[in-house]
């Protein structure tokens, strides 16, 4: 009985899991895509010139030099997040391993950037100086804070900020988001990871996700060891 | 002869002023409009004739400012911008007035013949 009802759990989780992966693989998809379509506009404006004949010379070559400029900057911001993507892949290589929580943490925050500007919603974090290692399950942790960032964007409206802190104290680390501002309860949208699958999840991995006014709070276990942020 | 004006609404203003480069150089008046909370007065300023239009920004939903721009002037074609066609939002944009629909990145060959073959209807109705 206790083995069906454990099996179902982690069922569920899996499910939870893959939606989850889906809407960070159609943001990150999504915001590659932008970048390439600038790219694109701005190397097809750079033909478009020269098959009208404006030849760049030394004193006339700034619309080229701007749209080049703006070619550079697409693909390093789409290497950037493109890097981020890559790690966060890498998170699932094992079902557990020792991680450091500020990293999960930046990963999620760079992909899921764009959904958080879709809201007008933006992110702080502060974090401690020392944050010891933590060994669990990475990608189920930032499917968790996942769930964090959707209670947190419900609560703020249409905009607003989410401050994320990450303290250490009694050998446990507390992931606090925290509303900020906004104009106040959104309508419902559908979500990826309810509060309650969030905090199942938690419960599932050893941890908790708890609620203290409007912020949520997860909190885990640490490893001896310590990395500098 | 009438110059065709169109304005492109989009947040990713880098995006929309190529785009209105690149249009200009094909002898349309382009004029990139980077919120859609400006839409509605720059209608008023350029009277465009046809309004290439984001479907996702974050100010606003884009179905939302379709309609309220086919409140105002119900005969400006509008060609919705769809990150990736799925035919949910495409048949909510037709349904709500939109004229066409391209996807992003634009195919510049595409976006003209979609704008000629409109102004040509508006003209000829």
């Amino acid at each position: 009985m206790e083995a069906d009802r454990s099996s179902a759990t982690a069922n569920h989780l899996g499910d939870l899991h893959r939606a989850f992966l889906g809407k960070v693989f159609a943001t990150f998809s999504h915001e590659v895509k932008n970048h390439l379509a600038i790219i694109k506009e701005y190397s097809g404006l750079v033909h478009d010139l020269i098959e009208i004949g404006k030849v760049p010379n030394k004193d006339d070559n700034g619309q080229y030099l701007a749209a080049l400029r703006s070619i550079h900057q697409q693909i390093d911001k789409s290497t950037s997040v493109i890097t981020f993507f890559n790690k966060f892949c890498h998170r699932m290589d094992t079902p557990a391993s020792s991680f450091r929580i500020q990293d999960v943490l930046q990963e999620l925050l760079v992909l899921i950037h764009r959904l958080a500007h879709q809201k007008r919603v933006s992110f702080e974090t502060e974090t401690t100086t020392a944050i010891p290692d933590v060994m669990n399950n990475p990608s189920m942790v930032q499917m968790i804070l996942f769930c964090m960032f959707e209670s947190a964007t419900e609560r703020l409206g249409d905009s607003g900020t989410i401050l994320w802190r990450i303290l250490v104290a009694n050998n446990e680390i507390s992931i606090i988001a925290e509303p900020r501002g906004g104009s106040g309860l959104a309508a419902a949208a559908e979500r990826v990871c309810p509060e309650d699958a969030g905090r199942n999840a938690a419960d599932f991995l050893g941890l908790t996700l708890s609620r203290a006014g409007e912020s949520l709070i997860l909190t885990m276990p640490v490893q001896a060891s310590c990395s500098e942020p | 002869m009438h110059q065709t004006t169109i304005l492109i609404v989009d947040d990713e203003v880098e995006f929309a002023s190529a785009l209105a480069e690149r249009l200009e150089i094909r002898g349309y008046s382009a004029i990139p409009v980077f919120s859609a909370h400006e839409v509605l007065s720059m209608i008023e300023a350029h009277n465009p004739d046809v309004i290439l239009l984001d479907l996702k920004m974050p100010d606003s939903d884009g179905i939302e400012v379709l309609r309220n721009i086919k409140k105002i002037r119900p005969f400006i074609a509008v060609i919705m911008q769809t990150g990736h066609g799925d035919p949910d939002s495409v048949r909510l944009a037709i349904e709500s007035g939109a004229a066409d629909y391209i996807m992003k990145p634009i195919n510049i060959g595409e976006l003209t013949k979609k704008i000629e073959a409109l102004t040509e209807d508006t003209e000829k109705g």
